[in-house]
């Protein structure tokens, strides 16, 4: 017994006079000593500072072994595990960690809204708050250089591309119908409420191996994330009114919001160069449902619309026009789940269903249009450590798109269903926080026309200092023919476009300029030998044509107090030989000079923001039928200055205005000619211009009970 | 009988020297708070790594990185404070759940990032600190650093309306009785009375 106890004492004693000194110095990647760096064994209080020198010195009373760990903010920790008395004169190598502000960013082509990045070029609130976009993202991205101001459309048109080149996803699945569907001089809007999402990326070129099925450009949409809060939301605008709640109950959320807009009254009161049988009117409801669980977040988005209208539509050669009416209705729902499978595993997966049925009345043709699709996704990423990861996917595409044509008393059916695979992987590799690469490739294989092809992907970037970066983007792109001509011939195949970008990206004291340089070869485009495609066509993939310019960008909100504002430039050379072009011609949607100017004001006193948007674009070609060359005339240029006020009565309570247009000019975006000659041998023209000289909107809006404030919404 | 006794009072001895270090080491922490934020948060930060229950270490480490976010530093250092207090906030979550003092931290953290990038994070997270704020005083009403803190945060967005403050001065007055009678066990936090006079003074 006296034993044990003397050999307790002993230990004990042992234990308290025996320390052992553990010593070092710790040294940075440019073998620079760190200073303030936390050294410490772990699990015991033992531990010091390193001094000027990087030196650290202290004891312990451990004996055996025993882990090391040194920490300091903005370095990646350090750990060595070793016997206690071999930690002595250690040298320790440091390396600084990546964050948002100091790693290089693989920037070329690509435009953020909603972090603090190097990248990111708007802020979430930009994109309700510029003048002319009226509440929707897509109006925003338009003062963004790469884009075609199309004011007539409403879609985005990038980099000498047609809007059916940009693909839309939200939370990874694709968006098979994003758009309603208008005629002629109406401009569309996105069917998808802005306020829904927190983060959108949009890219005018040189995308991940991820993105399949689109030639020039995508927009990722991300919902938000776990709300925090309960809340009623209320709007009644001059257009119409919505009605949004989100209820939280323990790991379970819901969010759903519903909206009207009939133009009826509006049109009362304002003319409209359009004459409306029926005003448009829309309904659109929107819901959406998270779940937290353990180690990731669910998502079911679901969001049905209902929109219908019908006009005259003008004709040169119809004195009393002829009838237009459209009622188009569509599904879109998609389930995802993103979380984690182990510390280094990520999973990303999807699964987005969309129905969309269109009728369309011409005069006497009777056009029905139904496209039932499917697409599922799987990601995987695995993460080696910072500086290494690796993406990986498959994915599928199925495709039911019918037609029925009724002219008079025939009806033609016509039809398509088709399937597109597509795999992708792709490393991401920081050989330092200054450089950074991106390879990956992918496959799809079309199952309309039994094409298999290989899209590889490349982008690098190196910072030159802290401020400012070069970055560069090679991609291979392809897309499949739209399902309304792929259904005359199962054998199209896809579209081909190669880029080729250079980035320069400078940010500094929320100052920022963005130059980007490329040139973009299309190939294998769709042509045919008809006036529009038809059952008739001689349909093949003989088009190919080019796009090269130059992107400028700069945004400043520092040097004037209050005032924020960006300038936009794009400059744009493209010709292409394509649909039914007998020659190679810069195509109508394309304009050589885009430029935009946003600015907003911040004014204390008023509780307001009033802001201002420019919009200039170069004349748009038409073919003039009286000098019978194709495409080559220019209309005169399209000029649009907007207006808008935003007036926060309280936390709950905002007042919006504004005026797009406010000049009134009127801008012209092509003509129609006659197909007759008149006595003196000339054809006679019409102006396609605008629906409405000006745009005006007023609405108010509020956020009823949880704790929720009006900023949230300016 | 012996033996038992003797390994008792010897697991005794152990168990209090550890006590007395722990207590060291969160003492010494307090001491260099007052002097060097960032030594102050390494020493919590160990006591941390040492004490796997606790979550007043951590607590106290995130304190004082959020203490180093009001834009005193540059806007990378700001950054990397920012995001070492959300780590460390994170630990002390999960060892103690529903826990007003660590969402009153939370709710100075999401300022910080406001203060750093208000027309990103504005948007972001004002809606949600509030909500956080209403949380923790249904829980714990009659904490002065909750009543403080949450009071001093929707003067900010009512000053920012141009509304008036006063309403929320009784609650800073709350706030300051509650500090003075406040009687704190062990480390449990007891800061916040400075920052309370301060607003006071906004409200004369």
């Amino acid at each position: 017994m006296k034993t044990l106890f003397t050999f307790f004492a002993f230990v004990l004693s042992y234990a308290a006079i025996s320390q052992t000194t553990i010593s070092g110095v710790i040294y940075d990647e440019q073998n620079e000593p760190v200073m303030g760096v936390n050294v410490y064994l772990e699990g015991t209080y033992d531990g010091t500072t390193t001094d000027m020198d990087g030196k650290f010195s202290f004891t312990t009373e451990e004996t055996d072994y025993g882990k090391l760990i040194a920490s300091y903010i903005g370095y990646e920790d350090f750990e060595l595990e070793a016997p206690i008395n071999e930690m002595v004169g250690l040298k320790l190598r440091f390396r600084e960690s990546m964050n948002a502000l100091n790693t290089v960013v693989l920037s070329a082509g690509s435009f953020s809204a909603g972090d603090s990045s190097k990248a990111s070029v708007l802020k979430p609130l930009d994109i309700v708050t510029t003048a002319g976009a009226v509440g929707d993202f897509v109006g925003a991205l338009q003062t963004l250089p790469g884009t075609s101001n199309n004011a007539d459309d409403g879609r985005l048109f990038v980099r000498g591309g047609s809007a059916d080149e940009t693909q839309i996803f939200i939370d990874g699945s694709r968006v098979f119908r994003p758009f309603s569907p208008t005629t002629g001089n109406i401009p569309t809007r996105g069917r998808f409420s802005p306020f829904l999402f927190d983060g959108i990326t949009f890219s005018t070129g040189g995308y991940s191996a991820e993105y399949g099925d689109a030639l020039s450009s995508v927009l990722l949409l991300n919902t938000t994330d776990f709300p925090k809060e309960e809340k009623t939301d209320i709007g009644i605008m001059s257009v119409g009114g919505n009605i949004g709640n989100t209820q939280i109950w323990g790991k379970n959320s819901l969010s759903v919001n519903a909206q009207y807009i009939n133009l009826a009254p509006y049109n009362e009161l304002i003319p409209q160069n359009n004459r409306f049988e029926k005003p448009f009117q829309s309904i659109n409801g929107e819901a959406v449902y998270r779940r937290e669980l353990k180690k990731g977040l669910f998502k079911a988005y679901s969001a049905y619309s209902y929109s219908d209208f019908a006009i005259i539509q003008e004709d040169i050669d119809v004195e009393e026009g002829f009838y237009f009416g459209l009622r188009n209705r569509n599904y879109y729902g998609n389930l995802n789940y993103n979380g984690y499978l182990s510390d280094s595993w990520k999973i990303e997966t999807g699964i987005s269903l969309a129905h969309d049925n269109n009728d369309v009345n011409v005069a006497t043709t009777k056009i029905k249009a139904v496209e039932n699709a499917l697409h599922a996704k799987l990601k995987l990423q695995k993460r080696y450590n910072n500086y290494f990861k690796l993406n990986m996917g498959v994915e599928q595409f199925v495709i039911n798109y019918n037609e029925d044509i009724k002219l008079e008393t025939e009806t033609f059916e016509t039809g398509i269903n088709h399937g597109i695979t597509g795999t992708f992987t792709e490393a991401e590799v920081f050989a330092s926080k200054d450089l950074a690469f991106k390879a990956g490739i992918r496959g799809d294989y079309y199952g309309a026309s039994d094409q298999f092809r290989v899209s590889p992907r490349l982008s690098a970037a190196i910072s030159i200092n802290p401020a400012s970066q070069f970055s560069l983007a090679y991609g291979n792109f392809y897309q499949s023919a739209q399902n309304n001509v792929q259904q005359y011939d199962e054998n199209l195949k896809p579209e081909n476009a190669q880029h080729y970008i250079a980035n320069f990206l400078f940010k500094k004291n929320n100052r920022m300029l963005r130059a980007e340089a490329y040139y973009k070869k299309y190939d294998q485009l769709l042509t045919f030998d008809t006036q529009r495609v038809q059952f008739d066509s001689d349909l093949g993939n003989d088009g190919s044509g080019y796009a090269a310019g130059l992107d400028l960008f700069w945004r400043d909100e520092t040097s004037i107090k209050n005032l924020d504002y960006w300038v936009s430039y794009s400059y744009l050379d493209t010709k292409r030989q394509f649909r039914n072009f007998p020659v190679e011609a810069t195509p109508n949607f394309a304009t050589d000079h885009n430029f935009s100017l946003v600015t907003k004001y911040w004014i204390e006193d008023w509780q307001s923001q009033i802001g201002a948007t420019f919009n200039y674009s170069s004349g748009r070609p038409f073919t003039n039928a009286n000098e019978a060359v194709f495409l080559n005339d220019r209309t005169s240029s399209f000029q649009s200055l907007d207006f808008n006020w935003a007036y926060l009565i309280d936390q709950q309570k905002i007042l919006y205005f504004s005026v797009s247009n406010v000049l009134g000019r009127d801008n012209v975006f092509g003509y129609q000619y006659s197909n007759t000659p008149d006595v003196q041998g000339q054809f006679n023209r019409r102006e396609i211009g605008q629906a409405a000289d000006r745009f005006f909107f007023v609405g108010f809006f509020w956020t009823i009970g949880g704790s929720d404030n009006q900023l949230d919404n300016l | 009988m012996k033996t038992i006794i003797t390994t008792f009072i010897l697991f005794l001895s152990l168990s209090l020297t550890a006590q007395t270090g722990y207590e060291k080491a969160m003492k010494k922490g307090l001491e260099l708070m007052q002097t060097d934020l960032q030594a102050a948060s390494q020493q919590f930060e160990r006591v941390a790594k040492a004490e796997k229950e606790n979550w007043l270490p951590a607590y106290y480490a995130a304190l004082c990185n959020v203490n180093s976010s009001w834009g005193q530093l540059s806007k990378e250092k700001t950054l990397q404070h920012m995001n070492k207090a959300q780590e460390l906030i994170n630990d002390a979550e999960l060892l103690s759940e529903n826990n007003p003092e660590i969402m009153v931290l939370q709710g100075m953290l999401n300022t910080c990032w406001i203060t750093y990038d208000s027309r990103v994070y504005g948007m972001k997270l004002s809606g949600a600190t509030t909500a956080l704020y209403e949380k923790a005083i249904q829980i714990a009403p009659e904490n002065p650093r909750v009543i403080a803190n949450r009071a001093r945060w929707l003067m900010g967005s009512a000053k920012f309306f141009g509304k008036d403050i006063a309403p929320y001065c009784g609650e800073i007055d709350k706030a300051i009785a509650l500090f003075e009678k406040e009687t704190v066990e062990g480390f449990e936090p007891r800061w916040g009375k400075k920052g309370a006079m301060d607003a006071k003074k906004e409200c004369e």
